[in-house]
């Protein structure tokens, strides 16, 4: 879930049109042809990355309240996660690929989905995760020796979704530190300390210090501001200055302010216009910006989005609806069932009178 | 995926058809690799299949993975060669191995290894113009250039890579993978602050949106100071100056006023005597005027307006350190004049720069409602002003 490409396509200019309702069903049917049509380029071109495709295609699923076990082939995605899995204990990004911290978190959240946690070893994961680690608290994505804040996110997730957190396996306390060294002018974080601030990377440090329960590295208010100031003319968010708006961000940015309690230093109503026209109204799915291709990556980037704009919250018909958790991704239901914990910051009431 | 409309797709059987050879295509190579690869055949075939296959599709991760294997297996092979000619005590014997070619003369064995380490930089160029987001190929990049480093030619190869990020830089000045690559280049060379501070210059004059130079830029300043021996509020003068002319020629782009913010709060960082605090004050009331003039010609100008409140602010803490936030009993005080007066003259023009910020919050809720919520925190006193400040007092004022 951590590919922070950006983009150059032009927007479109329809933001003032009353924006179309939630295509539930064509989402819900976009979602399992994806998964069926394995004879496209696309589907090639993703081979390395399927672990996270299958987790964005469930946690879309998922959220919009769908059974996974029934609609999804429960047995013979787990069994394949587990064909995924390497002697060392990572996991690939598929059959035969190399082990990676990305595509190991994608596993366990997968796993996580579908309620077969307990059919993978939990310390032998633990000990991949460990084992990538160094000695400035940073992480390795793999034994080729790529360091990147994603992986810190990823390591620290991986580490408190298997239950050892704070099992002394991993040096908490260090990895929050590696992540503050990243801490930048403008308030953001970037991939390495020196680098510049992208409001992909920040969820993933953001996310990181809120498991690490190290929110003190943040500056909160400094950061709240540069992350609103990503919103365009489109409603939509950009993931650096002087870029172009897209769902993706959707993601990156609302995650982050909700982690920092304030979702509302940002124009939801303007936001949720932007994404429900990212809908493709005809084939389903949410491609990027208005009138693109969708994809599974920006599809639940989108329903994400709007779940934490709470569009679905009261709505007739989406009673079923799971709201999504901003630190671990998943859903807030399953998060409270694995008992996982961060740190978050309470939202601050409206001031009397304000709508 | 990003950037396809739906158009791309393929619709006439002429498409479908080119796409389903280059997927069969696709596939034949990858199955080559694969067989290779268990059954040990770790020969030219393969490395060049490998080459072949990234170069189609750069984010395949572990066909790098592969690369790096039969990288590492060659180097290995030409080292064994060589030790066994280093662990030989006969000279001659070994001269007779050398040149009926069992044995590797050094300079040989070097200029084969160089060759391999230059195929592997070449490899990943490649695989960077066709994707020049690709994180495996920068990672390729930098793994093979570290490790072969030497025989590469040590600060020539990294001077060559500086051109190299140069010239992706001019394709794209905010590719954020070539300025953390171009980064960890400059460092190795130990490339001096003034070297790293005139390259941020010319990207920045290029184009004053290239917030990707500021952001550098911000890393170098205070280097400046510190190794380049450079007057901090020479520097400042300069900077500042440098940001008037941007934000003059183009006030609605938000790269310089992030740049201008930082600055400010750099200075403020640095202020530690009572004629740096009069300097700093001093700044702070040029700058509140150079702002009040852009806003008289850039009418509705956002940025500009937001700048001159968080100056005026960091003015009014200047002036009269407000270590709380405002409570109700505090404006009570206010109100009376009481707790203003007794501090002198600063103070009256503090009570007065405050009062002036908050009726700019709320013209500022109306210019830009889509930030209402950022203002009134601003307004009751939440701070922004990161760098040393970072004190916690953004929470407080949440409260």
């Amino acid at each position: 879930m951590t590919d922070f490409s950006s983009k150059s396509n032009p927007p479109q200019g329809t933001e003032h049109a009353e924006p179309p309702s939630f295509f539930e069903e064509l989402h819900r049917q976009y979602v399992i042809r994806i998964s069926e049509q394995t004879d496209t380029f696309e589907f090639c071109m993703t081979e390395h990355l399927r672990m996270s495709g299958v987790y964005w295609g469930l946690m879309g699923m998922a959220l919009m309240g769908r059974d996974l076990r029934k609609e999804m082939g429960a047995e013979d995605l787990a069994s394949w996660v587990m064909r995924c899995q390497h002697e060392g204990g990572g996991f690939g990004g598929n059959e035969g690929h190399d082990p990676h911290i990305l595509y190991t978190l994608s596993a366990l959240q997968v796993m996580a989905l579908l309620g077969e946690l307990d059919r993978v070893d939990k310390d032998k994961v633990a000990g991949y995760v460990s084992g990538l680690q160094q000695s400035d608290g940073s992480f390795f994505g793999d034994e080729w020796g790529e360091v990147d804040t994603r992986f810190s996110y990823c390591a620290l997730s991986s580490m408190a979704i298997l239950g050892q957190l704070d099992s002394g396996k991993i040096d908490v306390k260090k990895a929050a530190e590696f992540v503050g060294r990243c801490r930048n002018f403008d308030g953001g974080f970037g991939c390495i300390p020196g680098a510049e601030s992208h409001a992909g990377q920040i969820f993933t440090c953001v996310g990181a210090l809120s498991i690490a329960r190290s929110l003190h590295l943040v500056d909160e208010g400094l950061l709240g501001w540069w992350l609103c100031e990503r919103q365009c003319d489109s409603g939509g968010l950009n993931g650096r200055p002087e870029k172009q708006a897209d769902v993706c961000y959707s993601w990156w940015i609302l995650s982050s302010l909700k982690i920092l309690g304030k979702v509302d230093w940002i124009d939801g109503a303007r936001l949720k216009g932007f994404i429900l026209r990212c809908q493709d109204s005809e084939d389903g799915g949410i491609a990027e910006r208005p009138g693109n291709l969708a994809d599974i990556f920006h599809t639940f980037f989108g329903i994400a989005g709007l779940s934490l704009l709470g569009y679905f919250d009261g709505r007739e018909g989406y009673d079923s609806f799971l709201p999504v958790d901003a630190v671990y991704a998943l859903p807030v239901p399953l998060v409270e069932q694995l008992g996982l914990k961060s740190e978050m910051r309470e939202p601050v009431p409206l001031p009397p009178g304000a709508t | 995926m990003h950037g396809r409309k739906k158009s791309d797709l393929p619709q006439t059987k002429e498409e479908k058809d080119a796409v389903r050879a280059k997927i069969s295509n696709y596939k034949k190579v990858v199955g080559a690799i694969r067989h290779k690869r268990a059954t040990g055949q770790m020969d030219a075939e393969y490395k060049q299949l490998l080459g072949k296959l990234l170069r189609l599709h750069p984010d395949y991760y572990s066909m790098w993975n592969f690369r790096k294997e039969a990288v590492l297996a060659e180097l290995s092979r030409i080292e064994d060669a060589h030790s066994r000619q280093g662990g030989s005590d006969d000279g001659d014997k070994a001269a007779e191995e050398i040149s009926s070619g069992t044995l590797l003369s050094p300079s040989v064995q070097e200029q084969q290894k160089k060759k391999i380490y230059e195929e592997e930089l070449a490899l990943s160029v490649d695989c960077i113009k066709r994707n020049p987001k690709s994180y495996p190929a920068w990672h390729h990049h930098k793994w093979a250039l570290e490790r072969g480093l030497d025989l590469l030619g040590g600060r020539s190869a990294l001077a060559g890579d500086l051109a190299l990020c140069a010239t992706f830089l001019e394709l794209d000045g905010r590719n954020f993978h070539c300025w953390a690559h171009r980064m960890w280049v400059a460092e190795r060379m130990g490339l001096s602050a003034r070297e790293e501070f005139d390259f941020t210059t010319d990207k920045i004059k290029q184009n004053f949106s290239n917030y990707s130079a500021f952001h550098f830029r911000s890393k170098v300043l205070p280097r400046m100071v510190e190794e380049a021996g450079h007057d901090r509020w020479q520097l400042l003068s300069d900077e500042l100056d440098l940001t008037h002319d941007a934000m003059f020629t183009e006030p609605a782009d938000q790269s310089v006023w992030w740049y201008h913010h930082f600055l400010l709060t750099w200075a403020d960082d640095g202020t530690d005597s009572c004629s740096d605090s009069e300097r700093y004050e001093n700044i702070l009331r040029a700058e509140a005027a150079t702002l009040g003039e852009l806003i008289e010609v850039e009418v509705r100008c956002k940025w500009a307006e937001v700048a001159l409140l968080l100056v005026s602010q960091r003015l009014a803490n200047a002036l009269e350190p407000r270590p709380q936030p405002p409570r109700a009993q505090d404006d009570e005080t206010n109100n009376g004049g009481g707790g203003v007066t007794a501090a002198g003259n600063g103070s009256t023009e503090a009570g007065e720069v405050r009062e002036s910020c908050r009726g700019m919050a709320a013209r500022l809720s109306e210019l830009d409602p889509m930030h209402g919520r950022f203002y009134e925190f601003v307004e009751k006193g939440g701070t922004v002003m990161g760098g040393q400040q970072m004190r916690g007092s953004a929470r407080e004022a949440d409260r």
